[in-house]
């Protein structure tokens, strides 16, 4: 099996999320930390990480501002609002749900 | 829950689209070479790490078209383009867009037309008041319908319990919206 998977359909959101509560970042940035978390597990697409961080963006979720890099480029920083923290909650407490019910079916004795 | 941002953001874009897609290349070239960077920190040569990302990523170009696709607002300029080219074909043959518009004139001519016949003759209401209270009767048996005589008319109005009151028309060529 290949090492590296895309990201579980639709639980892009909130890994982008968690990985914003943290400290704001690039695109770049957040595909880094969500490949080295997940031990490699978990491959991002920039394409599809940067259409969802324009869509958090307008759901309210995060905040965008361009910075000035080191070597005086501009890159765009994405942070957590108020309102996306109370989402990656919500989001978090579902996902565990859903996990953990996944999980019992499986161990279950068929 | 939609936010006013969609609105916001996507009129943004949509008034100014050479700073929304300037944003969109920055952000992707800017991401590439990120990744170019930490290959080269792995000790690929700047070349080697250029084509490395592309062969992972695609075309930068085409990371932006997926980027820049997503809003409201390209639905918008979709919709427009398409008018755009429809009214440059259109303008490109003449003659077969002079017989596509008569086509239509006559089309929507003729059913207007009949419509506004039935809506008169059937639809309209009669000119009285509470005209959707008015009912009419007929007497009819198994060989159908019967003519109604005067007497008929006036013994009905006499036992009449059922409506408020009764009328007698008399159908003759001229005016019929009068009662007679």
């Amino acid at each position: 099996m290949d090492a590296n998977t895309d990201v579980i359909q639709g639980t892009l959101d909130m890994l982008i999320l968690k990985t914003l509560s943290l400290e704001p970042m690039h695109g770049f940035g957040i595909a880094r930390r969500v490949e080295q978390i997940s031990r490699g597990v978990f491959k991002v697409n920039p394409g599809s990480l940067l259409t969802a961080l324009t869509r958090l963006e307008r759901a309210g979720w995060l905040d965008s501002e361009w910075r000035e890099t080191a070597n005086s480029r501009r890159a765009k920083y994405y942070a957590l609002t108020r309102s996306g923290k109370r989402q990656l909650e919500a989001e978090t407490a579902d996902w565990t749900r859903r996990a953990a019910a996944v999980a019992r079916i499986l161990k279950s004795e068929a | 829950m939609p936010s006013w941002r969609h609105v916001t953001r996507g009129l943004r874009s949509l008034l100014n689209r050479s700073a929304a897609d300037r944003d969109i290349a920055d952000e992707v070239e800017h991401y590439f070479d990120e990744a170019a960077a930490v290959l080269r920190s792995k000790g690929l040569s700047a070349e080697d790490a250029r084509r490395a990302v592309r062969l992972e990523f695609g075309h930068a170009n085409n990371v932006q078209e997926r980027v820049r696709a997503y809003g409201w607002e390209n639905v918008v300029d979709t919709v427009g383009a398409d008018l755009r080219h429809a009214a440059r074909q259109l303008s490109r043959r003449p003659a077969f867009a002079l017989a596509a518009v008569a086509t239509l004139a006559l089309g929507i001519g003729a059913t207007t037309a009949v419509f506004s016949v039935v809506y008169s003759v059937l639809i309209k209401p009669l000119p009285y008041p509470n005209a959707d209270e008015l009912v009419r009767i007929r007497h009819s048996d198994i060989h159908g319908e019967r003519s109604f005589s005067e007497t008929m008319y006036l013994t009905y109005r006499e036992e009449n319990r059922t409506f408020a009151s009764i009328g007698l028309w008399h159908e003759t060529a001229g005016d019929a919206d009068r009662p007679r």
